[in-house]
């Protein structure tokens, strides 16, 4: 039984509820006075398909909340639930199957390996999942093609611009057809033209793979593109 | 400076793991480098002073012999004083004298026969019981007693033969005066090691022997009997004393080596400045070896520093690069840093300052632990196994050449760390590096090394002679160091293809893991860098030390074996030789065996003419290849095969009666036709180590019965093995006109005939020739069978055509020899017939040396003639070989010492005597064959105290602790700077990881990932160093192998070099960096996190 089979059946055993479910989550860093509440009692929730948008201040605890949720960081509080995996308890080998398998990560400052060259980035998902070196290849340039590199597939990122960089880091996050992507502000590092294509992108290609994502951002086109807005002000939600 | 010290603080809080980690790095290696400072310090001012420690007396000694002409004593001796000590000058040292007194007569001794008075002699000197023994009585404590009688000590032989008693008074006089004066015997001795102190008796410690009368020219003889010892103040005043002998014994090892080099450059002048100081009343001659010793330990601290210098450079190479690996880490992060800090506002000056600060407080540092903790190495290095044994001693604080060195390590360090700073925005020393590396600067380093090499092999050695004596090259011992790192650079320059294979491979896998290393390695060779630059600088140390070591060890113990031939080498005995076999083969032993050698420089040259050549006679038993010692897997059957073919069993002949100390031979010698005149007779005996022993001639006359008694030695189990006569014919034959030779051939036969053989036994105390051929013999059976005959001319003729035969056949019980011969005549007179038992051998079989063949053109089979001391041998080259055991260094002729023992008793000339024993001894019977011979005045050199002496010896000893240290020390620097390299890999890719994780790499994974990239690189530079280190090892470490003082070894050394551990101990280093790089990937590589992914892009 393959990695793959495994995620699809997660993903059916989840269908009939939410894709994601956080629940009092609270994540505090440091400890007395220097305690920093990132997260208070956070409860949310995001149905199969649809896409979020998590806006709030700097420091609001939009960063900690996608990453709490990606088994990046652990809630102190809580629970966390993906596809039916209750992620703030899993194990290294539980977390490594669901980063695998089911969530994908687009970083503001795009994340990309930088010796390798696009099409190498797009197919180091696809090489964790052993896949046939084929299948690999048709799939990366099927992807890069998606996001409108594939002229660029043997150029390493320092040869591309942001733009283009964040678009081969969304390429890669769609490499294993996660069920769920999470973006943490990826315009914040483009120009505002650059970030309405990429944020264009994304609503495009989520809606075409039918993933769910919640997105961080304070751009107001990403907002506007997506199913529903989430406020964050100091690690609590103002409104869901 | 608030500002600074904030910044430094915080960056030691933050990245204190980080500073620890560099400086440990930097403590270690520079730690390392100054134990190898230290040693060779210690090998510079301790394995010298040692070594000079170790010098015999004789080897140090000053010994003037004055003639003191009837001078004062005490004067003379003074003024020789003053001399010798303008020559040793601040060099510490001590004293003793011997005089040898007048000969004095012993009034009573002639009485009754007619002959001269027997003669006796005063001596003073110091007693000590390596000297004589007490047999009775006491040693003189004053001059006289109190009746004016001088006290003396007698030789113990003297006493029984003279019959003095403790107490008996003895009147002398001068032997040309009637002075009376009066002995008393307070006591009887015995000389121990006759021989070597003994050599300035005049009786060399055998205490009595027949002496010829003062003024007689020989033609009185007398017996001579000392020495009386007496106290020296008995000597004091003038016309006492003929002799003094003044022996100052200097203590190179307390004296300061200013001290030394003023006392060696007067000894070149010795002789004059004695002369000069006793100059007008006396006349002296200086004689001492200590120069030679001096030169000798000079040349081989020259040696031992080149050979650690070499060793030691490749170590400080691996050293520093380790260093400067961890200073790159440390560095790099810092000009990261400081491009934020200039980018919030901070001035160059400031930064660079800040970058000082910590590069001195990091020196610093470094400075202040290395030193102490490079003592305490030295003192645990030093506190046991050869070193120890050496006399090594780590003094109390820190020596000078530590300090400096590691001085100049952390200098280095604090450069390391400054430069990077001081590139202009955008440049890392990883693009400086690649730089350097497109400049050519490591093609210019290849060509660095490969001068110095060239250099090297041309010159055979890293010494240079000059005007100053011996000294160390010092571009030469770099050139292994060089090479090194331009193997190195090399090495670096194959990572990108290697990458490159690696990538390709890698586009075509499915896997993660493999690829993730192979793009690291192809896409960033510059992080390849530090690894492959280490591992290969490691390996290639590590091996080549492991070889020089191998080969340095075997070469000298291959010098030492092929130098002394054998176990045990005796030499100096002062007995006869057959008396001498018996005491050396009671010390071989029942699991050793002696044997005889002749060894001595002979004359040589194609048959018939000896030229002006010499070379090196060694003739040993050739039928005992066991006994020979040689080059490590050398076939000894194979060089002495055919020496000894032609020679028969020996235990033929006539045995004589054990104690046996006289032969009488009876018989009758004559000559056809009649000439008169005499003959002279003489038998040779073969003791049990097949030794041949030839005894004194003994005048017959011609044509008349004769009745001999010859003396043999004491030896064991004697057999006659030859009869012979050399013919003194008073006329000589007439011509024969009817001869069919010719008309101017004379013909004369001459008949031996043996008609009995008795021996008389040593127990009859018989002294006299004529009273033993008298006296009643015990019957000695003489068989004809097996015995033959030979007829050869003696040597001063040899230009004579001789021809002639000889038969030896029985006759009425008697051994009858008859040898005619036909000549001009001259050729007649000193002609020798021999019966012997022993069948002509023809030319004395020789393997002859190729330093020998270098003089003489020589071809297998060609005729030679030997000259041992007039007598001349024929000989053939049997084979041509490099080395001779026993005779390395000269030219040298090997031969059967049986054969040539008969050869040269066939030619007329004396008993070839042995010059030294050989004893073939399990290692740890050797010791005792010494112990056995102590006393005897034998001096005694075991293979295994010459082995231990070649490998441990105190100067010499720093060599293999050196090459031993590198060894270690490479494995442990290439340890700990692969962990450093793959910390600071690690360290700067840990975003890059961090994100791999975030987008599925497990954290096994991506360590994997590392590891393979880290094997990768590992393997290549352990390659390319075992290939490097094999080079180096088959170029340099024959060069650098020399012989103790400094000249090239004998036998040629070969390298030796294991390929299976050699290639095990790279396996090994690349194993133990996998590890150390596991390790280090295991705690440098987190679970990723959210705050591992803040941190922004990696630079």
């Amino acid at each position: 039984m393959t990695a793959t089979t495994t995620a699809r059946q997660d993903a059916g055993r989840a269908a009939d509820g939410p894709l994601v479910l956080v629940e009092g989550v609270g994540r505090t860093y440091g400890s007395g006075h220097a305690a920093v509440h990132a997260l208070q009692d956070v409860s949310l929730q995001v149905a199969p398909g649809e896409m979020v948008a998590l806006v709030g201040r700097s420091g609001s605890g939009k960063t900690t909340l996608l990453n709490t949720i990606g088994g990046l960081d652990r809630p102190d509080t809580g629970r966390v639930v993906v596809a039916g995996r209750e992620v703030s308890s899993l194990d290294e080998r539980g977390l490594v199957s669901l980063r695998r398998d089911v969530v994908a990560f687009v970083f503001q400052t795009f994340g990309l390996v930088p010796v390798l060259t696009a099409a190498e980035n797009v197919g180091v998902p696809l090489r964790m999942l052993r896949t046939p070196v084929a299948q690999r290849e048709a799939r990366v340039e099927l992807l890069l093609d998606l996001v409108g590199l594939g002229a660029h597939a043997k150029q390493r990122p320092g040869q591309l611009s942001g733009g283009q960089q964040q678009r081969v880091a969304i390429a890669r996050a769609l490499a294993n057809s996660p069920r769920l992507l999470i973006a943490d502000e990826p315009t914040g590092q483009l120009d505002s033209e650059t970030g309405r294509a990429v944020m264009a992108l994304i609503r495009a290609v989520v809606e075409a793979e039918g993933m769910t994502a919640i997105v961080s951002t304070h751009d107001p086109v990403m907002v506007a593109l997506a199913d529903r807005v989430v406020h964050l002000a100091d690690g609590r939600l103002v409104d869901a | 400076m608030r500002w600074r010290s904030r910044v430094l603080r915080g960056r030691l809080r933050e990245q204190g793991s980080v500073v620890a980690m560099v400086t440990a790095v930097a403590v270690a290696a520079t730690t390392l480098v100054g134990l190898l400072a230290g040693l060779l310090h210690l090998a510079e001012t301790q394995g010298a002073p040692a070594a000079l420690s170790r010098l015999s007396p004789d080897d140090v000694r000053i010994e003037a012999t004055v003639w003191v002409q009837g001078e004062d004593t005490g004067l003379v001796l003074d003024k020789a004083r003053a001399g010798l000590a303008e020559i040793t000058g601040d060099v510490p040292t001590g004293e003793t004298t011997w005089q040898v007194g007048s000969l004095r007569a012993l009034p009573g001794t002639d009485t009754g026969t007619g002959e001269a008075p027997h003669l006796t002699y005063l001596s003073a000197f110091s007693v000590t019981d390596d000297v004589a023994r007490l047999v009775t009585g006491r040693w003189p404590e004053r001059a006289a007693d109190e009746s004016g009688a001088i006290e003396v000590n007698v030789p113990e032989i003297a006493a029984r033969e003279l019959g003095w008693q403790v107490g008996a008074r003895v009147e002398t006089r001068p032997w040309d005066g009637e002075e009376y004066a009066a002995f008393v015997v307070v006591g009887t001795h015995e000389a121990v090691g006759a021989g070597t102190a003994w050599t300035r008796d005049r009786l060399n410690g055998r205490g009595t022997e027949p002496y010829p009368w003062p003024g007689s020219l020989g033609f009185r003889s007398t017996v001579l009997w000392g020495p009386l010892v007496a106290d020296p103040s008995a000597l004091d005043g003038p016309g006492l004393v003929d002799t003094a002998y003044l022996m100052i014994e200097p203590r190179p090892a307390d004296a300061s080596s200013e001290a030394l080099r003023e006392m060696r450059q007067e000894v070149r002048n010795a002789q004059a400045t004695l002369s000069e100081s006793l100059d007008p009343e006396a006349d002296g001659r200086v004689r001492t070896e200590i120069d030679r010793a001096l030169d000798a330990i000079t040349r081989e601290v020259v040696v031992m520093r080149a050979g650690v210098i070499t060793i030691g450079l490749l170590l400080a190479t691996l050293a520093t690069t380790v260093m400067l690996l961890a200073a790159r880490l440390l560095a790099e992060r810092r000009a990261a840093e400081n491009e934020l800090l200039a980018a919030r506002g901070a001035s160059p000056a400031h930064l660079r300052s800040v970058v000082v600060l910590e590069a001195l407080t990091l020196a610093a540092l470094t400075f202040l632990a290395s030193p102490w903790l490079a003592r305490a190495a030295l003192e645990r290095l030093t506190g046991s196994g050869d070193l120890s044994a050496a006399g090594y001693l780590v003094g109390p604080g820190l020596p000078a050449p530590v300090l400096l060195t590691c001085a100049v390590m952390a200098g280095v360090l604090a450069v390391a760390l400054c430069v990077p700073s001081w590139h202009t925005e955008g440049s890392t020393s990883a693009t400086a590096h690649a730089g350097l590396l497109r400049a050519g600067g490591d093609l210019s380093l290849l060509a660095l090394g490969g001068l110095a090499m060239g250099q090297l092999i041309a010159y055979g050695s890293p010494l240079t002679g000059g005007p100053g004596g011996v000294g160390v090259d010092v571009v030469l011992v770099t050139g292994p160091a060089l090479v090194t790192l331009a193997a190195a650079t090399v090495a670096l320059r194959l990572v990108t293809p290697l990458g490159r294979l690696a990538d390709v491979v890698a586009a075509r896998a499915r896997s993660f893991v493999v690829p993730l290393a192979a793009w690291q390695v192809s896409r960033r060779p510059s992080i390849a860098t530090g690894t492959v630059l280490v591992v290969v600088v490691a390996v290639a140390s590590g091996t080549f030390s492991a070889a020089f070591l191998s080969t340095w060890r075997t070469s000298q113990i291959e010098q030492v074996d092929l130098a002394i031939g054998t176990d045990v080498r005796v030499d100096g005995l002062d007995d006869e030789p057959a008396a001498a076999a018996v005491a050396v083969t009671a010390a071989a032993g029942p699991d050793g065996h002696a044997q005889p050698v002749v060894h001595r420089s002979v004359g040589i040259g194609p048959r018939g003419n000896i030229g002006g050549v010499t070379a090196q006679l060694v003739a040993l038993d050739a039928s005992r290849p066991q006994d020979v010692r040689g080059r490590s897997g050398s076939t000894p059957e194979a060089l002495l095969a055919g020496l000894v073919e032609a020679q028969p069993a020996t235990g033929t002949g006539a045995e004589l009666p054990p104690d046996t100390q006289w032969v009488v031979a009876t018989g009758v010698l004559g000559t056809t036709p009649a000439t008169g005149g005499d003959g002279m007779v003489d038998v040779t005996v073969e003791g049990p180590t097949g030794l041949l022993v030839r005894s004194e001639q003994r005048t017959v006359p011609l044509g008349e019965p004769f009745e001999v008694a010859l003396e043999v030695p004491a030896g064991g189990a004697l057999r006659v093995v030859a009869i012979g006569v050399t013919l003194a014919p008073r006329d000589l034959p007439p011509l024969d006109p009817q001869d069919p030779l010719g008309p101017l051939v004379r013909t004369l036969e001459a008949e031996l005939s043996v008609t009995r053989l008795g021996a008389v036994p040593r127990s009859a105390g018989i002294s006299n020739p004529y009273v033993a051929a008298d006296a009643a013999s015990t019957p000695v059976t003489l068989s004809a069978v097996g015995w033959s005959g030979a007829l050869r001319q003696p040597p001063r003729v040899a230009q004579i055509e001789v021809r002639g035969g000889v038969t030896a056949e029985p006759g009425d019980g008697a051994l009858v020899v008859v040898g005619t011969m036909h000549g001009d005549g001259g050729g007649m007179e000193l002609a020798t017939l021999l019966a012997r038992t022993w069948e002509a051998s023809g030319a004395v079989p020789a393997v002859v040396g190729r330093a020998v063949t270098d003089d003489l053109a020589m071809r297998p089979g060609q005729d030679l003639t030997l000259n041992l001391g007039g007598t001349r041998v024929d000989a053939e080259v049997a084979r041509f070989a490099d080395e001779v055991p026993g005779s390395p260094r000269r030219g040298s002729i090997l031969v059967d010492q049986l054969t040539l023992a008969r050869a040269a008793i066939e030619a007329g000339g004396p008993s070839v005597s042995p010059d030294t024993w050989w004893v073939a001894a399990p290692d740890d019977a050797a010791a005792g064959v010494s112990a056995a011979l102590a006393g005897t005045g034998a001096q005694t050199r075991t293979r295994v105290e010459l082995r231990q002496e070649a490998l441990t010896g105190p100067v010499r000893v720093a060599v293999p602790a050196t090459m031993s240290l590198v060894s270690g020390a490479a494995a442990l620097l290439v340890l700990v700077g692969v962990g450093a390299v793959a910390a600071a890999a690690v360290r700067a890719r840990r975003l890059e990881l961090a994100r791999l994780q975030a987008v599925g790499a497990s954290r096994p994974g991506l360590m994997g990932g590392i590891v393979a990239e880290s094997t990768m690189l590992v393997v290549l530079g352990a390659v390319v160093g075992l290939l490097a280190g094999y080079g180096l090892a088959a170029v340099v470490a024959p060069l650098l192998t020399m012989s103790p003082d400094g000249r090239t070894p004998v036998p040629d050394p070969v390298l030796v070099w294991g390929w299976a551990a050699q290639t095990t101990r790279g396996a090994a280093v690349v194993a133990g960096a996998c590890v150390v790089v596991a390790v280090v990937v295991a705690l440098g590589v987190r679970r990723t996190s959210g705050a591992a992914l803040r941190m922004g892009d990696e630079r």
